[in-house]
């Protein structure tokens, strides 16, 4: 710890500490517990992943009057006083990290969720946390962590415990902030740095628990963590591959060098189910990514639907989404959490729709697997689906030396953008981005490759994307609006209790679709969504907030 | 960039790229060094994150020792570990992604491990520290050359062909799904020869816009709007979506228009909508195929 921590430490920052009592805490653990309403306090905005919002302020007719309240582009200065939106008598910019100061991440795109509480936005971004104010967009503190460096690919958000904010570095911590200042608590290392991990994933609280996953591209192992929110201590871990000779999956794997190599990692936050203690997740792509001649089998629990137990960190079920997946889609995208109803019967269910262009609706609660549709029209790679609902890939859709056309491209049908769920239409929303590419084997080493290494993908075109509401009980798609030159858009998505859908067009708009018909009602061309629209009330006016790169915009309703 | 002229050596000179690649590892710390020599001037970016890990960030030992460490390798290692480290014919792990090699700074975690052995591995004695130490200094030298998304250094180059499929079987597909556009006598006369790389061919034919060298964008759409009152006008597409249409008429002219609420409507014609078509409908054998025979068309 360095020598500004340490005097934080000792003087424990006294006028804050001061101010902070007799208030409540910003996100008490069991508030998590409540479905999504005027606050926005976790990844989702609540523990089913639906971003189903209940305000009704604004409706299919009010929404064509949302005002542009405020813009802000973040403040990635590491130096002087930054708060109170340069007017001065902010906090200065709290400066933390193991690094040397040498590297300067002096930017980075929000590609994370904005949590908002009582008109405090907290946002992040790789190396940086902020507090604004909701309802100008005016800085409140900064953070910034200097880095050892890492994969500066992006912060998908942070969270709260209590008064705690914490978000994961690039270089592999979990930082414990002062929600109310921005002044460090603590951090703690949560996986190796040498190892050549870098970290991106928005914690996620459950009740005393923090889930904590991690990235990598170099072949190393996945996995899970639980930490104590209050101390940063390790609770447990759990490996998404098998790690020794008699791990449950190792079947599906050569050998326990391989299967320890074998990628499948935890880079999107899951979702909760209270009434078992399931935390539910997917995880990556098994490693070597393209070649997969040196790992046959089918790679268990990579491309994979997790349920863990919280308590324990022990998997209670699994589903594969992409058995031996070799095309890099990972499966790692947040599933959607909610009750239904399976030929005249209630189900407790979860839904996800996947990179491989697949839809899948499970049983939550015992794993079964209910509907299993490709959903994309163009996907190519797959034969048809097995008893078990997996797919069954087809061998001759990898990368071959004299190429192989394959739909979608690496970024998939979907991706990490969230997509949502409305349980008034009973309609799950998801991009179905279409493109093909020219997949050739370069490096035909039967031992496979490193990485995504090893293979040559040549963009062929994108023809036919579009957005689509998709019916949970058959993965059937009600209605289908195609993008203008089938472009693919890397957007998430939200729904609203008023029947509206917001997400990005591909061309710079954020727009608003009818719920029920697909109909477009608004849009504004502010850029490309580079995160989610959220919905909350500042105030009691409710606001539609997005991020673009470096930029939030702020809509409201006066 | 940093060892690109390994791509350039020819695959039998073992050595000398080895070497190649110790210079080339030498030059890319040069260029963090250099970098992280500019604190409180201007923006950095990290262009290349493979360089942000400590495998790449490391200093490296002299070529001196990485000399000796690459022969010490070759004589005590490689049967097991590989020429290129990524595993061998005795069946020895991927020394590049191996936790072992990862966590080692100069040689105190490989040497615990050489003098111990591990599983299959034989602990070994005779090595001296010195030793160790070379050879753990040419193991991170190779390693400070991986690329980026934790592919492999640039190894073996492999002279891959790509034209396997079947020349005549390709024309008889031209002629049957091309040759309403395309003539092997016309437009595509001498194609071969004017893109001489059968990757970027296929690539460019499948695409329907040449690709790599000489490559360009996809051919301009006409589009056609229709106003509310029956009057219209086409020209090259400039962008729409399903707000917005503009286009450049004619005579040059920029015209832009709303699409809500003006009863403006839009037809677009697509030049590569023949390619569209294509691309769900082929089998990679019939793409090879045409490949094939259009490499005859030099």
């Amino acid at each position: 710890m360095r020598l500004r921590h340490v005097l934080c430490v000792i003087v424990p920052c006294l006028p804050l500490a001061a101010a902070a009592q007799g208030q409540p805490v910003v996100v008490p653990p069991g508030a998590l517990l409540e479905p999504l309403g005027g606050d926005w306090p976790s990844y989702s905005g609540d523990y089913t992943g639906q971003r189903h919002s209940a305000l009704r302020q604004i409706d299919k007719e009010s929404v064509r009057h949302l005002t542009l309240a405020w813009t802000t582009q973040m403040n990635y200065s590491v130096r002087g006083r930054g708060g109170l939106a340069g007017a001065g008598g902010g906090f200065a910019t709290q400066v933390g990290g193991e690094g040397t100061g040498a590297i300067d991440v002096s930017g980075g795109a929000i590609k994370g969720s904005v949590l908002e509480v009582d008109g405090i936005l907290y946002v992040t971004a790789p190396d940086h946390a902020w507090a604004l104010d909701a309802r100008d967009g005016s800085e409140l503190w900064h953070y910034h962590w200097e880095t050892r460096g890492g994969t500066h690919i992006g912060s998908r958000g942070a969270a709260i415990w209590n008064d705690s904010l914490f978000f994961e570095t690039p270089d592999n911590y979990l930082v414990s902030l002062n929600a109310r200042t921005g002044e460090e608590n603590w951090h703690v290392e949560i996986a190796s740095f040498e190892e050549q991990y870098f970290s991106t994933m928005a914690p996620i609280v459950i009740g005393d628990k923090l889930m904590v996953g991690t990235g990598n591209d170099l072949d190393q192992p996945g996995f899970l963590q639980a930490f104590d929110p209050a101390t940063g201590e390790l609770l447990w871990k759990f490996y998404t591959v098998p790690m020794t000779a008699d791990s449950p999956g190792i079947e599906t794997w050569p050998n326990v060098d391989s299967a320890s190599h074998g990628g499948g990692q935890v880079w999107v936050p899951g979702v909760y189910d209270p009434e078992t203690n399931y935390y539910l997740f997917g995880t990556g792509n098994p490693s070597p990514g393209y070649t997969g001649a040196g790992r046959p089998g089918d790679n268990l629990y990579t491309c994979t639907l997790i349920a863990v137990d919280v308590a324990t960190g022990e998997m209670a079920w699994y589903f594969q989404s992409s058995p031996h997946d070799t095309h890099d889609w990972d499966s790692a995208q947040t599933p959607i959490l909610f009750d239904g109803v399976i030929d005249g019967e209630p189900r407790k269910l979860v839904s996800t729709a996947a990179r491989n262009g697949y839809f899948f609706t499970l049983d939550r609660v015992t794993g079964e697997p209910i509907v299993s549709v490709q959903y994309s029209k163009h996907a190519n790679w797959s034969l048809g689906e097995r008893d078990n609902g997996s797919p069954e890939p087809n061998p001759g859709k990898e990368a071959t030396i004299p190429g192989s056309l394959v739909s979608p491209v690496e970024g998939g049908v979907t991706n990490w953008q969230p997509s949502a769920f409305s349980p008034q239409t009973g309609l799950f929303y998801a991009h179905e981005n279409s493109g093909y590419n020219i997949l050739y084997l370069t490096d035909p080493d039967p031992r496979g490759s490193m990485g995504l290494g090893g293979k040559r993908a040549s963009f062929v075109g994108n023809l036919d994307s579009a957005f689509d509401a998709i019916d949970y009980r058959t993965g059937e798609i009600v209605w289908r609006h195609p993008w203008p030159n089938g472009v693919m858009v890397g957007a998430g998505v939200l729904t609203t209790a008023t029947g509206l859908v917001f997400t990005g067009d591909g061309n710079n708009n954020m727009v608003a679709f009818d719920a029920g018909n697909g109909e477009l009602l608004w849009h504004t061309r502010i850029g490309n969504m580079s995160n989610t629209p959220q919905t909350f009330l500042v105030d009691g006016r409710q606001h539609l907030l997005v991020a673009v790169g470096e930029r939030l915009y702020s809509f409201v309703l006066y | 960039m940093p060892c690109a002229t390994a791509k350039t050596t020819p695959p039998e000179q073992t050595m000398h790229k080895t070497i190649i690649w110790a210079a080339c590892a030498a030059s890319a710390f040069v260029g963090i060094a250099v970098a992280q020599d500019t604190t409180g001037g201007p923006r950095i970016e990290i262009a290349n994150p493979n360089a942000t890990f400590p495998a790449q960030q490391r200093a490296l030992a002299s070529a001196d020792v990485i000399e000796r460490g690459n022969g010490l390798y070759q004589v005590n290692c490689m049967a097991c570990h590989g020429r290129d480290l990524r595993g061998g014919d005795q069946g020895g792990p991927n020394l590049l992604r191996s936790d072992v090699v990862l966590n080692d700074v100069e040689g105190e975690v490989i040497g615990e491990l050489v003098r111990n052995g591990l599983n299959r591995m034989p602990a070994n004695t005779s090595l001296d520290a010195d030793a160790i130490r070379s050879i753990a200094g040419y193991i991170h030298s190779v390693l400070a050359t991986a690329q980026g998304q934790g592919a492999p250094p640039r190894g073996v180059e492999y002279d891959l062909d790509i034209v396997v499929g079947d020349a005549r079987r390709g024309e008889r597909y031209f002629n049957r799904e091309c040759a309403m556009c395309h003539s092997a006598t016309g437009d595509l006369a001498g194609i071969a020869t004017l893109i001489d790389d059968p990757v970027n061919l296929q690539n460019s034919w499948v695409a329907g816009r040449r690709q790599g060298r000489g490559g360009g964008p996809a051919p301009v759409q006409i589009v056609t709007v229709t106003q509310g009152d029956g009057s219209s006008v086409s020209g090259e597409l400039v962008r729409y979506d399903d707000f917005f249409v503009s286009l450049r008429a004619p005579d040059g002219g920029y015209r832009g228009y709303s699409r809500v609420g003006t009863g403006v409507t839009i037809a677009i014609e697509d030049p590569l909508a023949g390619h569209k078509a294509l691309w769900p409908e082929i089998e990679d054998d019939e793409m090879h195929d045409v490949t094939a025979y259009l490499e005859t068309l030099k």
